[in-house]
């Protein structure tokens, strides 16, 4: 890439690309400079460097920051006194008690549970393209659209030509749980725990916990929680004894 | 969406880095790594999710977004050291042929190598280059206010960041 421009770049030239990148140009600038760019091949290979160049500068800055914004991390952990007029915090307190009842108060045991631990997967990055795997990443793109069932479908699909492949069992389940097909979820997750240790196999124990839950089969979703070795257990299974 | 410009913002950066450091660090945790392997990962994929948004490859329409697309890369990352040798030797009982074969490193232009490139060779440069530098390109500070600064006038802040540019494009070509 380097070495496709023809020679240095000037400070002129580079004054003016840089202008140019970074929106410094006024509208009728820019328009002509793109014009200028249009079949030029120099000068776009000197604005792509330029463009890596700024772009360079700030990642190696960035990594930098990345250092100092991680040592603010405790710190966010920390409570914070502040002064507060505690009539009007109660006052809230017992407006948001009585909404929260209110939204609550028809909902079950399980119901509640559930909704207060599940949090969809949110799934794979897709690239569709040729060098991937289209089908599988079509399935992903309608998962993270919300279309369970077309997910469901092409991963069903793919699952006939890959019968052990535990990414596709996996987001099964994910799709089934986002389907409320708790049944068929269940059914996918438990095929995955028992067919091997994968990477997925303790997230898998999570969500079929969750299933159990929503199956209301408490005792089973113990089981399925603790297996899963996750951080919230503890607390999911005090809310499940109450 | 989120405006490219407020990403550069040092604050919201701060922020968004500070929000989601504990989803992934409990994922690597719990999928066999440790808390320093979290920390890595996490600060590759915060990287990775900068220059996504800058070349236009990633553009959330809000930080619910963000926070979705950085836990699914920096999930990739961990999957792809889970495939290591090292790690496979280690970790016996995770069955590495069963892991996805989705990369997030597979699709790297020669733009994104060449920004990597000058990444790696900026820290070569010496220390007033580096600050002039980052103080006109990631913080957006004037040419006038960066020449105050280091005493001098805005002509030579100026003369200054375009040598410092030559010196990190030298840099660059000799390494490619």
């Amino acid at each position: 890439m380097s070495n496709e421009y023809s020679e240095e770049i000037s400070q002129e030239e580079w004054n003016e690309i840089e202008a140019y990148l970074l929106k410094k140009m006024s509208d009728e600038e820019s328009t002509g400079f793109e014009k200028k760019l249009a079949g030029n091949t120099d000068l776009s290979a000197k604005t792509n460097i330029i463009k890596a160049t700024i772009l360079g500068i700030g990642e190696a800055a960035l990594k930098e920051k990345t250092e100092q914004f991680h040592q603010q991390i405790p710190a966010q952990k920390i409570p914070q006194k502040t002064k507060t007029n505690w009539l009007a915090a109660a006052s809230v307190l017992a407006v948001l008690s009585i909404s929260i009842w209110l939204l609550f108060f028809n909902q079950s045991k399980e119901d509640k549970v559930f909704a207060a631990y599940y949090q969809p997967d949110p799934g794979l990055p897709t690239y569709m393209t040729a060098t991937h795997n289209y089908a599988f990443e079509k399935a992903m793109t309608e998962y993270k659209s919300g279309n369970y069932k077309a997910a469901i479908a092409g991963w069903e699909s793919l699952l006939k030509q890959q019968p052990n492949n535990d990414t596709l069992a996996y987001f099964l389940g994910n799709a089934y749980m986002g389907d409320e097909d708790y049944k068929n979820a269940k059914h996918y997750y438990s095929s995955l725990i028992r067919s091997q240790k994968s990477v997925f196999t303790n997230d898998a124990w999570w969500y079929l916990g969750l299933c159990h839950i929503k199956l209301k089969d408490f005792v089973n979703a113990q089981a399925a929680l603790k297996q899963s070795g996750k951080e919230d257990v503890p607390d999911i299974l005090n809310e499940l004894a109450k | 969406m989120i405006n490219k410009f407020d990403f550069n913002n040092e604050t919201t950066l701060q922020n968004i880095y500070i929000k989601n450091y504990h989803k992934i660090e409990k994922y690597v945790v719990d999928n066999s790594g440790t808390k320093d392997d979290a920390k890595d990962l996490y600060q590759e994929a915060f990287i990775a999710l900068w220059r996504n948004i800058q070349l236009n490859k990633f553009m959330p329409a809000n930080e619910a977004e963000v926070t979705a697309y950085l836990y699914t890369i920096a999930r990739n990352k961990w999957l792809d050291v889970l495939r290591t040798a090292r790690h496979k030797n280690e970790k016996k009982s995770i069955e590495i042929e069963t892991l996805p074969e989705i990369k997030q490193d597979d699709i790297k232009t020669d733009l994104e190598n060449e920004i990597k490139a000058v990444s790696t060779q900026f820290k070569k440069l010496g220390q007033n280059c580096k600050e002039v530098l980052t103080k006109f390109y990631f913080k957006k500070e004037s040419l006038k206010a960066i020449g105050e600064q280091f005493g001098w006038t805005e002509a030579t802040a100026k003369n200054n960041k375009y040598r410092c540019l030559q010196h990190l494009r030298a840099l660059v070509k000799k390494k490619l």
